[in-house]
Formats: C-alpha cells, structure tokens, sequence
C-alpha cells in the first residue's frame, strides 16, 4: 500500500532517503522551473564561474514543466496552467546538476535514465512523477513568485520560481536506492517485444532492430 | 458570404474547445480502461486524467499546459462563400487568442532561428489541412492541437513492398515501444499505410482524431486495429510507462492506394486526451460546435 507523505522544502537527506518506490508525495515549498537545456547551461555558467546563483536549490526541487501565465498591472503573476513535461529530454544534464546544486527532488514525466538513478542515489534525490496531461488538477497548488533571465526568451520566460502548496499528487517513481518504475517497465516491455513479434508474425531474422 | 470575423470567431471557440474539453468518446474510452486495468497504479491514473477532464471543462481551463502546434483540417465544398484570405483569418484568430483573451504560450518557432512571433503564428502556422467535399453543404473545422511530448514520437518509413504488412506491423510496434512511458500513455496510435509519401503522414494524422468508438469500415484495416491494439497492450507500459495493460486507448489504420514497388507506412502518437474539437460553419453564417 502506498504511503502519503507531506513535506516541506527545504527537505533534509534522511527525508528523501525514507521515500519508497510508490509512496505519494504533497509538497510545499519552493520549486524551481527546467524547461530548456539552455537554463541548465546558464546555471551551470554561472556555478563554473563561482557567481552565487539567484535561487537556493540545496534541499530543493526542479520541475519539468511548461507554464501558462502572464504578468500583470500590479507587478504579480497570473498562472494558468502549470504541467509537467517530458524528462528524458534532461537526461544528459541532470546528474552533474544534482552533484552540483544539492536538489533533492527531481519532478517531471517519463521517468530519467540511469546515469541519473545513479546519481539520485549516490547524491541523496527522487524522482517525482507527475500524471502528464493533468495541469488542470495541479495549477490550483502552486503559484509564480519570482522568474530568472527574462532577457533570454522575453516573449516566453520559462525560468521561474513557484510556491507549492500540497502539490500533488506526485508518485515517488526513482527512489533513492537504485530502484525505478520505469527501468522495470523497460525490462517487461523488452521482454515482451519478442512474444509481440511472433504474434503478429514478425520474423526478426535479416533486418536489423 | 461568410464574414471574417465570423469564421474567426468560430475558429477560436473550436480552439479553445479542443484545448479545455475531452471528448465524450475518449472520456468513454478511458472509463472503460479504468474497469479493466489490473494495475493500482494505472487505475490511480487513469482515475487522475479522468478527474483532470472534469475539472478542466468546469473551469474551462486547459486539459495540458502543452497547447501545442495549432493545427486545423477543413472540409469543405468548393463553393462555399467565404472569399476573405483564410490564412488571415486563423492567424489573426490564433494572435488575438494567444495575445488576448485567452492566454496560451507562444510556443511556434522559426525552426532555423529559433525565434518565435509571440503569438503562435509562424510561416505556414496554424497548419491549414484542406479535404474538399462538395457533399456537404457546410464547412467543417477540426483542432487538433499536437503537442511536443507525443509528436516528436511520429516517424514514417516509405518500406519496400517485399516488407509486407509484416513489415507494417513491426514498424508500428517498434514506433510504440520506442516511444515507451514518454508520449504520455495510454496513448492514442494514429496508422497510416499506403499512398505517396504526404498522403500516409496526413492518413496516420486524420486516423488520429478518429472518434475512439469508431473502427475503421474495411474488414481488413479493421482486424489490423484490433491486432496492433492488442499487441501494444500486451507490451505493460502502462499508464504514463509506469506500467500495466493499458498503453494504447486505440489503434486507428487509415489507407490509401500505393504504388507496386512500395509499401509505406506512417505512425502518429497522440498523447491520452486525444484533443481534438469540431465545428460547422453553415452557408448562412451560423456556427455549430459539434
């Protein structure tokens, strides 16, 4: 049965370390936006050149995620709609940002590769997954507080800081002991490719996969 | 003759439309999926997108925050009145949407500069599809918002014929399973085979968007449906890839005539809200949102 669990950021190693493959997380607290490599980039730049960043990741969260929203009059943050995307596109950055940054939360979809499950576990990190498609259930959870580097997409900033309220729910997916949903369902899908093919009469002889 | 701001309006409230409601056959669809579906996991799931549609159309807010390329296929009669230039008239309906009332992202780009217009139009966007019909005394307007996560899966392969529907069928699965938990599963498997190569992208596209309840008239394409919808559940992706019998809500084939040396054979992935919304515009002005 799965566990629900609250918590508030910033969390602590032992925390992160309690969650269980399955377990439900709500979360409070202040996140952080991931949306294109080039933010990894710039942050990365910015640790390189020993400049202190204008977020506070350690014991932190980042969020895969694409948002709605607009300034408005009062100099506040009108937020429409806040989803999730799809992580893998982050697979080749993440690591070295977790060993650098401390985040003890990684929140997205799709599920991240091992490079990354490794580092969740040697660095003290989950994976939080979201339902994709779903920003209608989540929006009302979070709101905008603060964006970052408008000046690198002024039409569509994506670098933005929110404040979680009971964000959820988020499924604990890659805990921080090596273990990952999606690497099992791998292993079951390419177990069942073969019993695929031959079912539908597939010859996997003289064509390469 | 149809005014501008007519067809404008329509085109955005068939918009918006696409982008806040689910449609009742993939609301049937995901319903009958939670029934099924031995995985507590998957059924949480599903029960969450379910609950998300709901909430979305109450609040008439959007199903994903992914809005999307703003795509629209039009049928339509030949001599339908309406002369002013369409491309105007969706682009200014997709600028006043995205600018104005309702607020989605910009998120067309140039594909070489990168650079966007802030308003979701682009060269050629909104993507105009034209089938013409003169049986129908209407235009028809589909939405059909496609978004990242599922589109970047879609590939097409012009095989030889010597592959067969073998080859066909492998493609497909291959496609899928390749695609695995990222085109937010369950998804919808748009197929397309036969005819030159424009023609079997548009087919897998159109068989998208095909009301889930619906199989496919032909005999054969039909029992192909089922097979690859079989197939593809047997294959435990599950629910966002976290795994159980519910990867694909259907499978949808749609052919054309091809040439004797080819056998082609295109795959559209749509993510599990199926966004897709229809209107008529009538010969006298009026509008009907179906």
């Amino acid at each position: 049965m799965a566990n629900i669990v609250y918590l508030q950021m910033p969390v602590s190693e032992e925390e992160i370390r309690a969650l269980r493959l399955d377990d439900i997380v709500y979360l409070s607290g202040e996140a952080y936006s991931m949306l294109y490599a080039d933010h990894y980039s710039r942050i990365m730049e910015e640790l390189n050149t020993g400049r202190k960043l204008p977020m506070r990741f350690e014991g932190g969260a980042i969020y895969h995620t694409g948002t709605i929203w607009r300034r408005t009059a009062e100099g506040g943050y009108d937020l429409r709609a806040l989803g999730t995307t799809t992580s893998s596109k982050f697979n080749a950055q993440t690591p070295a940002f977790i060993e650098r940054t401390g985040i003890r939360i990684v929140m997205g979809k799709g599920g991240m590769d091992r490079e990354n499950l490794e580092a969740m576990k040697r660095f003290g990190c989950v994976y939080l997954a979201l339902v994709g498609g779903c920003s209608a259930i989540y929006t009302s959870h979070a709101e905008i507080v603060d964006e970052y580097w408008p000046e690198l997409m002024p039409t569509d900033n994506q670098r933005l800081k929110f404040r979680l309220k009971e964000f959820g729910p988020l499924f604990v997916a890659m805990d921080a002991h090596g273990n990952s949903f999606y690497e099992q369902t791998a292993g079951e899908t390419d177990r069942s490719r073969e019993a695929i093919y031959e079912r539908l009469g597939i010859k996997t002889g003289g064509r390469d996969v | 003759m149809i005014q501008k701001e007519t067809m404008k309006a329509a085109v955005k409230e068939v918009w918006i439309r696409s982008l806040t409601v689910l449609q009742p056959d993939v609301l049937e669809a995901l319903t009958g999926a939670l029934e099924r579906e031995r995985s507590p996991r998957g059924r949480e799931y599903l029960g969450i997108m379910i609950e998300n549609a709901k909430r979305a159309a109450e609040g008439r807010m959007v199903i994903c925050q992914d809005t999307g390329v703003p795509t629209f296929f039009v049928r339509t009669p030949l001599d339908f009145p309406f002369v002013e230039s369409v491309r105007e008239t969706f682009d200014e309906a997709l600028r006043e949407l995205t600018c104005g009332e309702f607020p989605m992202r910009p998120m067309v780009v140039n594909p070489f500069t990168r650079e966007d217009r802030g308003d979701n139009t682009a060269a050629r966007v909104p993507v105009i599809h034209t089938r013409l019909d003169n049986g129908i005394g209407y235009m028809e307007i589909m939405a059909m918002p496609k978004g990242a996560g599922s589109g970047i899966w879609s590939a097409l392969k012009m095989l030889p014929s010597t592959e067969g529907i073998a080859g066909v069928k492998r493609f497909v699965i291959d496609s899928v399973l390749n695609a695995g938990a990222n085109p937010c599963p369950p998804i919808i498997v748009g197929v397309g085979v036969g005819g030159p190569m424009e023609e079997v992208a548009l087919l897998a596209t159109e068989a998208t968007v095909r009301p889930l309840n619906e199989r496919n008239p032909d005999a054969e394409a039909a029992a192909l449906e089922r097979e690859l919808m079989e197939a593809i559940n047997a294959s435990g992706i599950g629910p966002m890839g976290m795994g159980g019998d519910t990867t694909a809500l259907a499978v949808h084939v749609e052919y054309a005539g091809t040439h004797r040396p080819w056998m082609p054979v295109a795959v559209n992935i749509n993510c599990w809200p199926g966004r897709r919304a229809v209107c008529r515009v009538y010969r006298d002005g009026r509008v009907e949102q179906v």
